[in-house]
């Protein structure tokens, strides 16, 4: 572990912070990352840079206090521990001078992990990437493939005298083609995920990667004009939850609640969803991106049932929303770095499957809308009015799938659409685990899972009628 | 600061060149101080924080590139830490990537720092009055439901082993408003966003009452009638296309699948006669303006559509000079240097919005909006959610709530109308610029 720490040290800093009573901690975060691009059959100029920095924060009877500071120091430390006591979060003490030494460092020793965040073999599994891509298709003109790859190493130390610790590896391959037929252009896009680089460059997989991508440009190009109306509407597996993500996992982050802006407020032990529904929270599941030891606060990490047959159980908290709202702390308390003030943040988010055959949901299915993957969304709270963007959809006839559409936005409001769920697949499958979720200015890594599911009624925005 | 900055940046380029295989190197320091004020339910939480970070890119003979960086300034993560993560990068970089750093010029002074940004009371002044202003012209109808206030300033040092060696100093206030419009059971939300880099251009109550005004547009507001419709749209929305349409101004976009907009010549026609683009980093006081690119090079005005007709592309080699069209940008010193656009925008017209709202006929003011996902980027399918005002003869006669409005990227810039003389810049993942704009093209589904 590069964390070279004195706890000693840490201590001392959090008893100057909060002399009275153990209201305080320190995060701790050394960061290696490596970015790679290739485009137009070359990779651009790579970039690995190293993050160090500390994050302190008080509990008191008002909102926690946090300063943090780049390069940290015994000093600094204690100046900032000396800030939040006199609660003048609002006074830094700077950085030290560039290229001074400074005394008694959080250090860290030279990380060989960070070669393997860019691996030898890099340039050439690139571009056998952008190789499956340009190869699914003759009207695939081009290839843009990034690369990035992160260790994170965390140590949490509290008042209590408490010290977690974690270290995450994330890496992400992601791959935008672009084809044209004639006049029309349209962009296809895979990712995938995993927490250690050389699980991403066999040869078949990398090629794989590119003709999805490819593959999904050119089913773009082919699609018709959706047409608008209400409709049932199917949800393949492959869409990776991105709808519960949505209607669902944000409402329940506390502070939303703790705010007035959930449409689940008061409903704890309600029904929120139908009963064919159960979803859970899953920061233990191994290798996945939203995956944790413990939480950004220290917390071990837990499974948590926020929907048990319909019903709502449980909601995701941090620290200071579960001392708000009375609440069970479900360590969900994360940040994006040592710069920002953690908050209820989900997971792995898994919609767990049922009975129903997949194949027997869609003949069943007369007429309507076959969803493979949602785009862009955008929620409104607290009434969970949602717009989704379906970047890849088929329209469903006579219980099998024609064509493949485009322009289709589905809208609704969250909590009705969840109950409207009537059938729900046996065909569980996490997604390639290459998402994101950006709230208030922090990204986190998360992943979802689901199974095929169908919603009975949904409107559907179109292009034609 | 400054001197001890760039003494730091000198002796990372150097240390960098005493490397094996080094033919060349730059080094970059960043340091930023803010405050943030954020104003919900009565409370104000202040905080402050400071930021830093260095990058050093290594050159090699043949064209290859390696950016390594670190937080801090050196004492936490040691130089040669960063220069071995350099080091490995340009081993990853295909040959003939990179040009060699620039050497020495002077920089010209864009008039971007302000100090009175650095003073809590003046900017405490500024949010106060915001407060004051949504209060009265909300009318008990509209309550801020938060304001955030980002209040800073920062230095970027930069050398270059072929003699360049500079600094600038940059002041930005980023006043960021959520409003609340409530009357029985109807609520709607509001969002806008202004910022300076001089305090005094912030006309805080203008601001801010046009912010509540537009914010109660929906409580009276009907439903449009579908289809085509003629459009004016605020400056700050007209940026919000403006940012779909920034991808494919790049040189090959078209040829690449990644333009929205048809493939066109320079000097082809590309859009109407009302349209001159303009891509300048060297505005005075602009909010993208730069002294010096990412890379230590000169910045300069350009072109890219003028009166509807084709200009330079970014990223292609530039006309009778040296370089290519935009300038290289660090997002921060954790990223290399990228080509894009920076202070990109349309060039202003001739009359005050009034007059062109007078003579407009029946229109639909768009006063609000959010980009639904509809389409790729490269399919140049547009669509807003927005909200708006009708107008008649420049008189309004009546808000329209949740109205979506699609349209076709080409299709919009052959629309615009006309614009108007109210030019102003907005932060939209960089920084663009319109007036108030008049547009054939839209239609509501």
């Amino acid at each position: 572990m590069p964390l070279n720490v004195d706890r000693d040290l840490l201590a001392r800093v959090l008893r100057r912070a909060s002399p009275d009573g153990p209201h305080a901690e320190i995060f701790l975060e050394h960061r290696a990352r490596a970015v790679a691009v290739l485009e137009e059959g070359a990779v651009q100029e790579p970039s690995c840079g190293i993050t160090l920095g500390a994050g302190l924060r008080t509990f008191g009877p008002l909102a926690p206090q946090l300063i943090h500071l780049d390069d940290p120091d015994e000093e600094r430390l204690l100046q900032v521990a000396d800030r939040l006591r006199l609660e003048e979060p609002e006074e830094h003490p700077g950085p030290p001078q560039p290229g001074s030494a400074a005394g008694r460092r959080i250090e860290i020793e030279p990380a060989a992990e960070e070669e393997q965040l860019l691996p030898a073999g890099l340039s050439s599994a690139l571009a056998q990437v952008e190789r499956g891509a340009l190869d699914a298709d003759p009207r695939v003109l081009s290839a843009r493939v990034e690369y990035e790859a992160w260790r994170q190493e965390i140590l949490v130390f509290h008042g209590e005298g408490r010290l977690a610790e974690d270290t995450r590896t994330v890496v992400r391959l992601r791959v935008c083609a672009a084809a044209r037929d004639g006049n029309r252009v349209e962009q296809g896009v895979a990712a995938v995920s995993c927490p250690d680089p050389s699980d991403l460059f066999s040869t078949l997989s990398t090629l794989q990667l590119g003709r999805r991508a490819g593959e999904s440009a050119i089913t773009r190009l082919e699609a018709k004009p959706c047409p608008s109306g209400e409709m049932p509407v199917l949800f393949a597996n492959r869409c990776g939850a991105a709808l519960f993500h949505e209607a669902l996992g944000h409402p329940l982050e506390a502070d939303f609640l703790l705010r007035g802006e959930s449409p689940y407020a008061g409903m704890m032990n309600e029904p929120v969803a139908s009963a064919l529904i159960h979803v859970t929270d899953d920061p233990t599941l191994p290798g996945r991106r939203g995956s944790y030891r413990v939480d950004d606060e220290g917390a071990p990490a837990q499974r948590t049932v926020l929907v048990e047959h319909g019903i709502l159980r449980n909601v995701l908290t941090d620290r200071a929303t579960s001392e708000a709202l009375g609440l069970p702390r479900t360590a969900n308390g994360r940040r994006t770095s040592y710069r920002d003030a953690p908050m209820p943040r989900m997971s792995n988010l898994v919609v767990e499957g049922w009975k129903d055959d997949p194949e027997d949901i869609l003949r069943s299915t007369q007429s309507g809308l076959y969803v493979v993957e949602l785009g862009a969304a955008r929620v409104s709270f607290p009434g969970g009015d949602f717009v989704f963007e379906v970047a890849e959809g088929y329209l469903i006839r006579d219980g099998r799938l024609d064509c493949p559409v485009e322009g289709a936005v589905l809208t609704g409001r969250g909590p009705d659409v969840l109950r409207r769920i009537d059938r729900v697949g046996s065909d569980f499958l996490l997604d390639p685990g290459a998402g994101h979720c950006d709230k208030e200015g922090q990204r986190v890594p998360v992943s979802l899972g689901q199974p095929t599911l169908r919603v009975a009624r949904m409107a559907v925005q179109g292009t034609t009628t | 600061m400054s001197a001890a900055g760039a003494e730091f940046v000198d002796a990372a380029v150097r240390s960098a060149l005493a490397r094996s295989r080094v033919a060349a190197a730059d080094a970059y320091y960043k340091e930023s101080h803010h405050r943030r004020w954020l104003v919900s339910s009565g409370d104000t939480v202040r905080t402050a924080a400071q930021e830093s970070g260095f990058a050093v890119r290594l050159f090699r003979a043949d064209g290859r590139v390696g950016h390594g960086s670190a937080s801090g300034c050196g004492s936490g993560i040691p130089l040669d830490t960063v220069l071995d993560a350099a080091g490995r990068a340009a081993d990853r970089c295909a040959p003939g990537v990179a040009s060699l750093p620039p050497g020495a010029w002077q920089p010209p002074d864009l008039d971007l720092f302000d100090p009175s940004v650095e003073q809590v009371p003046a900017v405490e002044g500024l949010l106060l009055r915001m407060e004051h202003a949504v209060l009265e012209e909300g009318r008990g109808e509209v309550e801020l439901q938060s304001l955030l206030a980002i209040a800073g300033t920062s230095r970027v040092t930069m050398a270059t082993s072929a003699g360049f060696s500079a600094s600038y100093l940059t002041s930005l206030v980023t006043v960021f408003l959520a409003l609340r419009a409530r009357r029985g059971g109807d609520l709607f939300f509001h969002r806008s966003v202004v910022a300076a880099r001089h305090l005094a251009t912030l006309d805080a109550d203008r601001v801010a009452r046009r912010a509540a005004r537009h914010a109660r547009l929906p409580l009276d507001g009907g439903v449009a009638a579908s289809g085509p419709v003629r459009v004016v749209l605020e400056p700050r929305i007209a940026c919000l296309l403006l940012e779909q349409l920034a991808p494919s101004l790049h040189h090959g976009a078209a040829e690449r699948g990644r333009s929205s907009l048809p493939a066109v010549k320079r000097g082809e026609s590309v859009a109407s006669a009302a349209v001159t683009l303009v891509d300048d980093p060297t505005l005075r006081r602009g909010l993208g303006s730069l002294p010096f690119d990412g890379e230590g090079r000169p910045t300069t005005q350009h072109i890219l559509v003028h009166q509807g007709t084709q200009g330079a592309f970014l990223g292609a080699p530039a006309e009778g000079g040296e370089g290519h069209v935009g300038a290289m940008q660090r997002v921060s010193f954790a990223d290399p240097p990228r080509r894009a656009p920076s202070n990109l925008h349309l060039a202003r017209g001739e009359r005050s919005p009034r007059n062109i709202l007078a003579d407009a006929g029946s229109v639909l003011r768009v006063t609000g909006a959010t980009l639904l996902g509809r389409g790729g980027p490269a399919s140049g399918e547009i669509a807003l959610s927005a909200t708006a005002e009708r107008m008649e003869a420049g008189e309004p006669a009546g808000g329209v709530r949740g109205v979506t409005l699609v349209g076709r990227a080409g299709d919009l810039l052959a629309g615009v109308v006309e614009v108007g003389n109210d030019l102003s810049f907005h932060l939209r993942g960089g920084v663009m610029g319109s007036p108030t704009v008049v547009l054939d093209g839209m239609r509501i589904p």
